[in-house]
């Protein structure tokens, strides 16, 4: 490329930045499968909590805070190696995409406390196969959504 | 507001490409990006030098058990960089499709 690019070659430099980001967002994303495993973990915690609550009420917290220490981890340089992501996006998400997610979570939150309230039978049953679905059919479509913003 | 000028070190299609890639990250491994641009880790290692020597990228060296590992970073100049050379080449671009 010349010092001044021509027209053409502005138009492929430009093309070729997209397909960079594209190529990041990709390595960024969790891969289809890990949301289908965080769907089935979430509806079996539903099931758990439902069928074996005396289990939760020994173990939940454990495993609550395994889980939470295992994503703060997987952020770190160290475990995002470990867990071959090479790439940490970079997110600065929209206001309103927040507040939509505010307004997601409670949503979820208040549904699941109302329906306790209520005396529901299997709230934790439903709650959890429906945020488990929810998760691995839409997590892949939300994820590709934010990453191919931020890149 | 100036008008957006192109970064010299930016034409450059491997380098536009580096930072094209670690436009959309806090920190990329430096072997995503030498898979990524197609290039050995000696020559990858040259460009990512020219680039911090211009400040447009940080460096930082560590270990995952006993390997050893570089993550690459884009800096706020960096960052500005892309941004004014991106938009220079959308302007040069969008000139000629108005002249078509």
């Amino acid at each position: 490329m010349s010092t001044t690019p021509t027209p053409e070659e502005a138009r492929e430099a430009l093309q070729d930045v997209d397909r960079r980001r594209g190529q990041t967002a990709a390595a960024a994303g969790r891969s289809r499968w890990t949301w289908l495993a965080a769907g089935v973990f979430v509806a079996a915690y539903g099931v758990l909590a439902d069928r074996y609550p005396d289990f939760l009420r020994t173990y939940g917290i454990t495993i609550v805070v395994f889980l939470l220490l295992l994503s703060m981890a997987g952020n770190t340089r160290w475990g995002a190696t470990v867990l071959r992501r090479p790439v940490r996006p970079l997110l600065s998400p929209a206001p309103t995409a927040l507040m939509l997610s505010a307004l997601v979570l409670a949503l979820l939150i208040g549904g699941t406390a109302l329906a306790t309230a209520l005396d529901v039978p299997h709230v934790w049953l439903w709650s959890g196969l429906f945020i488990g679905v929810l998760l691995a059919a839409a997590g892949p479509w939300w994820q590709r959504r934010v990453l191919t913003r931020v890149a | 507001m100036a008008d957006p000028k192109l970064d010299p070190a930016l034409l450059d299609p491997t380098r536009l490409a580096i930072l094209a890639l670690l436009a959309g990250t806090e920190w990329a491994e430096f072997a995503f990006v030498r898979d990524a641009v197609e290039l050995s880790d000696s020559a990858l290692s040259k460009r990512i030098s020219m680039l911090s020597d211009r400040g447009y990228v940080e460096v930082r060296k560590g270990y995952v058990g006993k390997r050893p590992r570089t993550w690459i970073n884009l800096s706020t100049a960096g960052r500005a960089a892309l941004s004014g050379h991106i938009a220079a080449l959308r302007d040069i671009a969008d000139r000629v499709d108005g002249a078509d």
